[in-house]
């Protein structure tokens, strides 16, 4: 009964917590790219522009939900909160800090504390797709909208088969799903870096593919199709598109850290709930922070290169890493 | 060095986040306006001859002079006006002045709802930039 009304106080908590990191990234998003390109971003509303987020949020409930005629109301209306819905379920088997030992047991910090994280990831990740598609093919036929969906069905196929190969690495090395598990193995030696530098570079080419980002935000790309699959929402409605798509952006940040960087491991200063936690989060931030610098730095690749980086060049490394990994592990190379 | 370019584009950006914007916090402060700006025109009738030159060369033909006579017969200046609401702010006229009786000062915020308020006639013009920092401008 306790793992009940903890699970529904922790669900509640990283919603919440999670909705205010979205707000306050759209804040920063515009700040750091707005100081970038040498201008000055929101600053009127607040300390240095801070509550334009929630200006925003209360200006686009009011807008007007506008509904093309000929779209299929029903899945119009319920691709919004698939994506959301996807995006936040996503966040849940993540931990948010390290576990601590208490009487009764291990406390975990995600939401649901399950072995197979990792495939819990990966199914929902695929279902965050459909949010999309379907906003795209229920918009009525708007040609905009079309397009855009169809470049994120392509997209996702392409490119969640190497952010999976190239998790499959570190998965190979600590023979675990289980995200905690995987960090522990990491204690023992060196963080997965240093093994894996190559899966950690087609990760992240991957990572940023997935979440739809600069240089791979093919589905909404604003100067071609102009924000793509969401062109026909409005008010809070077209507002849900990024705010899972931030929660995406957290969430894959977060599993790199997992996976990659040690987790709440630190070079020094390492032990202890708070040191864990305060490691664990630079880390993610400075991924987070990636994201938003990659986005004021890159623009954007065509489509026949996002398909040939994808096919032709990342997936043969991902594949012969995965077999040069194995071979590693089987004949216990010193350094493995 | 492998994805150098990535590297290069990505340090660029970085240099920019640490400078300070070039925005000008325009409405809450001025902003300093060039030496030789051209905004509101400034004129002297005491030291006009009345070549209507400025009246000739200006392109939108927003100046009308009104030259009548006085009670000796003598030509005179009777009304200049300017219709800033045509005005390009080219300074040809300016430029034409053999006397310098035109010139152009920085006052550039009076923009207005109303048209009419955007014509100025010779004795609004005379007291254009009326306060001392003003008038160093008009030379």
């Amino acid at each position: 009964m306790s793992i009940v009304i903890w699970g529904i106080i922790k669900f509640i908590l990283v919603l919440t917590v999670v909705s205010i990191y979205v707000l306050f990234m759209t804040w920063f998003d515009r700040k750091v790219i707005a100081r970038m390109q040498n201008r000055v971003g929101p600053k009127l509303i607040g300390f240095h522009g801070l509550w334009q987020p929630l200006a925003d949020a209360v200006k686009s409930l009011w807008k007007e939900d506008v509904m093309p005629g000929k779209s299929y109301k029903f899945m119009f209306w319920l691709s919004p909160i698939i994506a959301i819905t996807t995006a936040f379920a996503i966040s849940f088997v993540i931990p948010f800090a390290p576990p601590i030992k208490t009487a009764g047991g291990i406390f975990h910090f995600s939401v649901v504390h399950v072995n197979v994280a990792i495939l819990f990831v990966f199914a929902f990740l695929g279902l965050a797709s459909y949010g999309v598609l379907y906003a795209g093919i229920s918009s009525g036929g708007s040609k905009y909208p079309f397009i855009g969906a169809q470049r994120e069905g392509a997209q996702m196929i392409s490119y969640e088969i190497i952010l999976a190969l190239s998790i499959l690495n570190p998965i190979l090395m600590s023979q675990s799903l289980n995200f905690e598990t995987i960090v522990a193995a990491q204690t023992h030696h060196l963080w997965y870096v240093f093994y894996q530098p190559v899966a950690f570079v087609t990760y992240l080419m991957a990572m940023f593919a997935v979440a739809g980002k600069v240089p791979f935000d093919l589905p909404e790309a604003e100067s071609e199709i102009c924000c793509g699959y969401f062109v026909e929402y409005s008010g809070m409605k077209m507002g849900l598109y990024p705010f899972s798509q931030y929660v995406v952006v957290l969430v894959l940040s977060a599993i790199m850290v997992l996976l990659f960087f040690g987790g709440w491991t630190g070079p020094f200063w390492s032990g202890g709930f708070f040191a864990g936690l305060i490691w664990y989060w630079i880390k993610v931030a400075f991924f987070i922070f990636l994201f938003t610098w990659v986005w004021a730095t890159f623009p954007r690749y065509r489509y026949d290169q996002l398909m040939n980086i994808g096919w032709k060049i990342l997936l043969p490394i991902t594949v012969l890493n995965i077999f040069w990994t194995g071979f590693a592990l089987t004949v216990g190379l010193p350094f493995f | 060095m492998l994805f150098s370019d990535f590297r290069k584009g990505l340090m660029v950006t970085l240099k920019y986040l640490f400078k300070k914007p070039v925005t000008e916090n325009y409405p809450y402060e001025k902003i300093k306006m060039p030496e030789r700006a051209r905004w509101l025109h400034h004129f002297k009738p005491e030291k006009c001859i009345m070549c209507k030159m400025c009246e000739n060369i200006c392109p939108p033909k927003c100046i009308k002079m009104d030259i009548g006579k006085n009670a000796e017969g003598k030509r005179e200046l009777h009304g200049y006006n300017i219709d800033s609401d045509r005005c390009i702010f080219c300074g040809l006229c300016v430029e034409v002045c053999p006397t310098q009786a035109i010139t152009m000062t920085d006052i550039h915020e009076f923009a207005d709802s109303n048209r009419k308020n955007l014509h100025f006639n010779m004795a609004a013009l005379s007291h254009t930039g009326e306060t001392e920092e003003e008038q160093k401008k008009v030379g």
